[in-house]
């Protein structure tokens, strides 16, 4: 296997973009999924939280992640527009770099974890004819309602909700709003298969459940699996090689 | 020269942040290196530098280390709506460094390229020796110039900060800037740094570079300042 780490240009963001990839060697088709880090951190937390490497030694599946920081993978309020970069640039651009990546909609995947599970979820509304599955791990898809807490008081936040979203009201029925465009993918019968994780324990515990029902009431088809711990790697990280083995077609229980 | 490329965790930023280190080659053996900051413009990264000029060629030949920190689209600066960029530089990332590698805090210098001279330049503020190569500033400042990709990026980093950038609040400041003749008028016209030193290369990007960074290690050997603020 072999592990890159490289910027890209960005004609959308007007700056290079980082990211790293995970390739298997050899000759061979092979699957890609594109992963989505969570808050504070960058292209390289997937590698450093998770041994995924092993997990992905026996499979033939490439991994490529990117860094948005705390952009949460919108067109910022007051910052770089990642929304159009991801569904617009990011696939093509990386996929430019490496030929050998696929580019059927059955082999690319898209997953992340926290805010990098509503940047998956997002994007995957958004691009469905790019991914036939999507995964979060813990992720803030009821994003206009965290923001909507924080704006009330409510639910711990910061100053990045403001950068990235301005107010709740930016992310309510429009490309935001992940239930707001499942429904319309479900309609359209190019809604992506679903997987969500969460640890009981996860402080996103209740609004995780709220999401999964959510998007199973708009008629998506979703995997639920839940487990003992909090919002951390060290709950998603045994329940990783379970979603690897989803993704290709593997059994899983719920 | 040696080249480490490192990330590391931050408190100003929240994420960790990028940042390549140039050393010349006989460092690691017994003495502590000055250093110099290197920002770089907008629309580029930590490796402009690089592309730009010899740097292998004037590391060895000054003698400094060189550090390239990432910096994206916010000029280095402390963000009018986004992370605090410039105390970042000022305060984190050098004790970072000297606490990792064989580097001098009581001689470190920033060098501020094209759009990154904004942040070089509040650096400067805090008494740290600073240099501009062909510093971009009235493009920088301008909300729909062609450096900014979108409005909403401008005003994370200046909106509402415009009266930091008027001539009194330099005229205290000092540093020397390189450049080309257009790019040295204008920042003495929009920020008053007529009494700056000026040296002028009409050639390549990589000439300004290379100018003031040796002009900056001259001043860095004689002056020996630290940066006012700690952590």
């Amino acid at each position: 296997m072999a592990f890159y780490q490289f910027a890209l240009p960005s004609e959308r963001l007007g700056f290079p973009v980082d990211m790293c990839a995970h390739l298997p060697e050899g000759e061979g088709n092979m699957r890609v999924l594109w992963l989505l880090h969570g808050a504070n951190s960058d292209c390289t937390e997937w590698f450093t939280q998770t041994p995924l490497q092993r997990y992905l030694e026996r499979r033939r599946l490439a991994a490529i992640t990117v860094s948005v920081f705390n952009g949460f993978y919108v067109n910022m309020q007051y910052g770089a527009a990642y929304a159009d970069y991801l569904e617009q640039e990011w696939i093509a651009s990386v996929r430019r770099l490496f030929p050998c990546l696929p580019s059927e909609r059955e082999k690319n995947f898209l997953a992340g974890a926290s805010m990098g599970g509503f940047g998956a979820m997002r994007l995957a509304v958004n691009r469905p004819d790019l991914f036939s599955k999507v995964g979060s791990f813990a992720g803030s898809i009821e994003m206009p309602t965290i923001v909507e807490r924080y704006q009330r008081g409510i639910q711990p936040g910061g100053e990045d909700f403001e950068w990235a979203f301005g107010t709740y009201e930016n992310l309510v029925n429009n490309s935001n709003d992940v239930i707001y465009m499942a429904r319309q993918c479900v309609r359209d019968r190019r809604m992506p298969q679903v997987y969500l994780v969460c640890g009981r324990e996860d402080f996103g515990y209740a609004l995780n459940l709220i999401a999964r029902d959510d998007l199973r009431l708009s008629g998506a088809d979703v995997r639920w699996r839940e487990c003992g711990g909090i919002h951390s790697y060290d709950c998603w990280d045994p329940e990783l090689p379970l979603f690897l083995d989803w993704l290709e077609e593997k059994e899983v229980g719920e | 020269m040696i080249v480490v490329d490192g990330r590391a965790r931050t408190n100003y930023l929240k994420f960790p942040n990028a940042y390549t280190l140039l050393l010349p080659e006989r460092a690691g053996k017994g003495e502590r290196m000055p250093f110099v900051l290197c920002l770089h413009d907008l629309g580029q990264d930590r490796w402009q530098c690089m592309r730009e000029m010899d740097a292998q060629g004037l590391v060895e030949r000054l003698g400094i280390a060189l550090v390239l920190p990432e910096g994206r689209y916010s000029c280095f600066l402390n963000m009018a709506h986004g992370p605090r960029w410039n105390d970042y530089l000022g305060q984190e990332l050098p004790a970072q460094l000297c606490h990792t590698f064989a580097l001098d805090r009581k001689k470190t210098g920033v060098l501020g390229a094209r759009a990154g001279a904004l942040g070089a330049l509040e650096l400067a503020k805090k008494g740290i020796p600073c240099a501009l190569a062909e510093p971009g500033i009235s493009d920088a400042l301008t909300c729909g110039s062609r450096y900014w990709p979108n409005k909403a990026q401008w005003c994370g980093a200046l909106k509402g900060r415009e009266a930091d950038w008027q001539p009194s609040r330099w005229q205290a400041v000092q540093g020397v800037m390189a450049g080309s003749k257009k790019a040295l008028d204008d920042a003495e016209r929009t920020l008053g740094l007529s009494h700056w030193k000026k040296l002028h290369c009409e050639a390549d990007a990589g000439k300004s570079w290379e100018a003031a960074l040796t002009q900056l290690a001259a001043c860095m050997e004689t002056q020996g300042r630290t940066p006012a603020e700690r952590i």
